[in-house]
């Protein structure tokens, strides 16, 4: 039997089967996991980013950059693993990809909440972001709140897919249909430049991120604050996110972070994406992940 | 202006895009094939499997079927890696499409073309492989190529399964320079082209499956262009 096309085409396929599924193992590992030691012994680990400046995206050069990836590479080199490899997925489905295993951690400056708190394994916190809204110039609507909008029964709001302020935005009493998620910054930033929504909700970080790329745009982004849900406070405080079984890992991170926090090692690494002290936080997520779901 | 990093970037995408729409187009092939020959058959399970597989993934969503398989199926315990999850979702999709071209194809060759071959003495075989298909292929051909570039501009809406295809390393490269226009601007035109080198190349096949069976295809526009270009 030679190697006709037939042979040659099914082999193909045979080939291409066997090399397109793996066996996965979705149970929990015992005792707090290995994850350290497999990403040691592999000398890379994969780290899930949702293309969202200055967290994580492509800079001049079309490297991954933003505050995450950078305070990802020091910790990891501080742990002994040298090489992060950079994993673009939609923000609203990092925590699906970690658990599917397409990346080893989530690397997003993604929001510690109690919701997701049930689904990962938070680092503490290496940031606060406040919230804020991006209007017109002039702020027509003199919005500085979700209670604000919430308030006036026309007004749009244009909220990131997935993210947190979509969140606060439906418990302050805005309903669902006044609520447009978006993919991206630069698409809520479109959308109130072109008048489909009337402000973009997001943190103070991210909007004064994205407007500062589109110089004279006629847009501001309105001071920041700290939404109240059911008379508690929401702290949007970003953090890195592993499986629930990987308790070991998690705390190495945390003792590097806090390292770098006590001899005052953090802000120079995320001052360069925009975050100063007012950003800086000494919260746990154990902390947030206990405050109650509102 | 973009640098040569972030060009570098967008060809990477392109590169990907092409796995995805080659990928997708020889394994839907397999499908169209598999799927409209069955629907011809004598067999009432054969009929049915391919009816059910035509309805199904011509109405299956081929987002939702490539979020299926990266995001749902490893709770069954299998896992296939986004690029392939991307293909499979894509050709499943666009094979139930293929295969009511090949079904309607193999119908629409004369029936005087079989009884000739049944007077012959041809089996059932030899005469859906050396009369009917070499006829329906002629015929498959344009619509095929409709289905190409359908499946080339779908190939876009898997980047959700995070495969780093064009679509989504515009939106990379977009995100980090701002430079909206400038990229959707690139990413139509880059798609234009690879559509266009597809048609090409489907309208050499064309002629080639006409020749095959002693027929001459209208010539295109750009043939008609060249042979005036040589006379004047």
């Amino acid at each position: 039997m030679g190697l006709d096309r037939r042979n040659f085409l099914l082999g193909a396929l045979a080939l291409a089967g066997a090399t397109a599924c793996s066996r996965v193992r979705l149970g929990a590992e015992p005792g707090g996991g290995t994850l350290l030691t497999r990403l040691r012994e592999r000398g890379e680990v994969r780290v899930g980013f949702a293309n969202e400046s200055p967290y994580g995206f492509i800079n001049a050069q079309a490297e991954l950059t933003g505050e995450s990836p950078e305070l990802a590479k020091v910790i990891y080199r501080r742990l002994g693993v040298d090489r992060v490899v950079p994993i673009p997925s939609e923000f609203g489905a990092l925590i699906s990809g970690l658990k599917v295993g397409l990346f080893d951690m989530i690397g997003a400056g993604m929001s510690v909440t109690p919701t997701r708190c049930r689904e990962v394994l938070f680092t503490n916190p290496e940031f606060i972001a406040p919230a804020a809204f991006l209007v017109p110039a002039g702020n027509p609507r003199g919005i500085r709140t979700f209670a604000d909008v919430a308030a006036q029964p026309d007004f749009a709001l244009g909220v990131l897919i997935g993210a947190v302020e979509s969140d606060y935005a439906e418990a302050s009493g805005i309903p669902k249909d006044r609520i447009t998620p978006y993919a991206d910054q630069p698409s809520g930033l479109d959308a109130v430049l072109t008048g489909r929504v009337d402000g973009f909700a997001l943190t103070t970080i991210s909007l004064r991120d994205a407007l500062s790329k589109r110089p004279g745009a006629p847009l501001e982004v309105t001071p920041g604050f700290i939404p109240v849900v059911n008379g508690v406070p929401q702290y949007t405080a970003g953090a890195f996110a592993f499986l629930p079984d990987q308790q070991n890992i998690v705390n190495a991170f945390n003792e590097q972070l806090g390292e770098l926090k006590t001899a005052g090692q953090l802000l120079p690494i995320l001052a360069p994406f925009g975050f100063s002290h007012e950003e800086m936080t000494t919260l746990t997520s154990a902390e947030i992940c206990s405050t109650p779901v509102s | 202006m973009l640098s040569a990093a972030l060009i570098g970037r967008l060809l990477e995408g392109a590169l990907h895009t092409l796995y995805l729409t080659l990928g997708g187009a020889a394994l839907g092939l397999v499908f169209a094939f598999a799927a409209g020959l069955a629907r011809g058959a004598k067999s009432r399970l054969l009929r049915g499997i391919g009816f059910v597989y035509i309805e199904f993934f011509r109405g299956a969503a081929v987002i939702v079927l490539a979020f299926w398989f990266v995001y749902a199926l490893p709770s069954l315990g299998w896992q296939l890696q986004p690029l392939w999850a991307g293909i499979l979702a894509l050709s499943l999709n666009i094979g139930a499409y293929g295969a009511e071209v090949v079904r309607g194809a193999i119908r629409a060759v004369p029936r005087a073309q079989v009884e000739a071959a049944i007077a012959l003495n041809m089996t059932g075989w030899q005469r859906m492989r050396r009369v009917v298909l070499p006829q329906a292929f002629v015929a498959m051909v344009p619509p095929f190529t409709n289905n190409l570039v359908e499946l080339l501009k779908a190939s876009a809406v898997v980047s959700v399964v995070s495969i780093p295809e064009l679509t989504l390393q515009g939106q990379l490269v977009r995100n980090g320079t701002q430079a909206s226009a400038a990229t959707f601007g690139g990413l139509l035109i880059g798609y234009g082209l690879i559509a266009l080198v597809f048609i090409g190349i489907m309208r050499i096949v064309e002629f080639r499956a006409a020749a095959s069976v002693g027929r001459r295809p209208e010539p295109g526009i750009f043939t008609r262009m060249w042979r005036q270009g040589a006379r004047a």
